[in-house]
């Protein structure tokens, strides 16, 4: 049990948070602009707003075009303002309370996506670490368990879809050995994929592969250095290949992949590389030495 | 410059800034009934706890002879053209997996495509307003993987705009 609760709270340096946080609030801004952009549109179908539990248990109303408005005007600017390192907690709190209001109004008409549900758990759990510096190497046990929390979302988001195929399918065997690539290509499939549709040995072959990557993506947790950069990129390559073929390229869990990478490094290997050129410079001018 | 990297260096060997035992104790709470919905969302497939809902994308399993089915919407505008409805955000706003989503209250009801026309005429206000609205499918049939034959088009609602 104690390893347990020790493994949620790995401490890892406060600087990590900070690249994180930059990230993630600049992708939000992104987000309400050119993903999640339906919701000021959906204030002008009211009547088709279906709210999901959350929405109905705070009352949301229908959502207006000027709610909209209001809501992303919110998260834009908080977004600015956290992103850049100000008002963590006050500010982090405020941008999870309104991009949550803003995806429900966007999900609350009939079609609930999924490639949001790590990026959600980010904008809830960062704020809970307070400030963070860009070379701030302290490790912290808080900062641990809100990038436990990212990296968790984004491997459940496989896990969890690995197992809703089993569940809605009867057995994952079958799933793998169904039509369903096929299917999507159909409905959407892009002129670079469209020539899969006479080859299904090819695409039942791919519905494999995912199934079981999907299935096998805990491991992730547990791996390190170049196992788990291979691991990253082989998610990442998925997802161009799904944007590729159908459109589809999952960002928003794509940005939170992001919280496996020591991004705390960036700083010091910055430097590391600027410091040699500086003390070359330095040295030109007063020493001219040789450097070893 | 320097500073960042001796004190980063310090404090790496330093200890870590700890939590007390309740911040640990309630940031689990929290992590165990978040895994609570998530697995019980998943068990009985329901989007409703969103953003902890079912991630059903793709979790069915059409045959090898199959049906693949699409569905839009058909608009008679006020141009006397027969268009195709954008059902995407910069169209009408309503996407066509939200429409496929609420395909059952819609054919239930199929006034509520009147919104459909109203998004249509607020958010452009300049393009040939919708007179009739026509929801369909097609539908291919699969064989042994591969599309085959003529697609089927069926008519599920129209409703006269008002």
């Amino acid at each position: 049990m104690r390893r347990v609760i020790d493994w949620w709270v790995t401490p890892i340096p406060l600087a990590r948070i900070a690249f994180l946080r930059l990230a993630v609030y600049l992708f939000l801004i992104y987000d309400v602009m050119s993903l999640s952009n339906d919701v000021i549109p959906h204030g002008y179908a009211p009547e088709l707003y279906d709210p999901t539990f959350v929405a109905r248990v705070f009352q949301l109303p229908a959502p207006t075009p000027e709610a909209g408005h209001v809501l992303r005007a919110i998260i834009i600017v908080g977004a600015i303002v956290v992103g850049s390192g100000r008002l963590p907690r006050l500010g982090g709190w405020t941008v999870a309370a309104a991009y949550q209001i803003w995806l429900l109004y966007s999900i609350g008409f009939g079609y609930v996506y999924h490639d949001h549900m790590a990026l959600a758990i980010a904008c809830w759990v960062l704020p809970t670490v307070g400030r963070a510096g860009f070379r701030d190497q302290r490790r912290s046990e808080g900062a641990g368990w809100a990038v436990r929390c990212i990296q968790v979302g984004v491997v459940l988001t496989y896990v969890g879809s690995a197992f809703m195929k089993w569940i809605r399918s009867g057995s994952p065997l079958t799933w793998a050995n169904s039509s369903v690539f096929t299917w999507a290509i159909m409905r959407r499939g892009t002129d670079l994929a469209r020539w899969t549709l006479e080859q299904p040995a090819v695409l039942r072959a791919a519905q494999w592969v995912l199934i079981l990557a999907e299935f096998a993506s805990p491991v992730v947790l547990f791996l390190k250095g170049r196992l788990l950069a291979t691991s990253i990129l082989f998610f990442l390559g998925f997802h161009l290949m799904t944007f590729l073929a159908l459109g589809i390229h999952f960002l928003p869990t794509v940005i939170c992949w992001l919280a496996f990478m020591p991004l705390e490094r960036l700083v010091p290997w910055a430097e590391r590389r600027a410091a040699p050129r500086l003390r070359r410079e330095g040295r030109q001018s007063a020493d001219p030495e040789p450097i070893a | 410059m320097t500073a960042g990297i001796d004190g980063g260096e310090a404090t790496d060997a330093a200890e870590p800034v700890r939590l007390s035992a309740r911040s640990v104790a309630w940031r689990l709470v929290a992590v165990v009934a978040c895994l609570v919905v998530l697995t019980v969302a998943q068990l009985t497939d329901t989007d409703d706890y969103f953003p902890l809902s079912r991630l059903s994308q793709y979790a069915m399993a059409p045959g090898r002879d199959g049906v693949v089915k699409s569905t839009y919407i058909l608009a008679d505008n006020t141009d006397g053209e027969l268009v195709r409805v954008p059902l995407n955000a910069t169209g009408v706003g309503i996407g066509r997996a939200e429409v496929e989503g609420q395909l059952g209250r819609i054919i239930d009801d199929p006034s509520l495509l009147q919104a459909i026309a109203n998004a249509w005429a607020q958010l452009h206000p300049d393009e040939p307003h919708y007179q009739r609205l026509y929801l369909k499918r097609d539908v291919y049939q699969l064989v042994d993987g591969k599309p085959a034959g003529d697609r089927e088009t069926i008519e599920l609602a129209v409703w006269e705009v008002e």
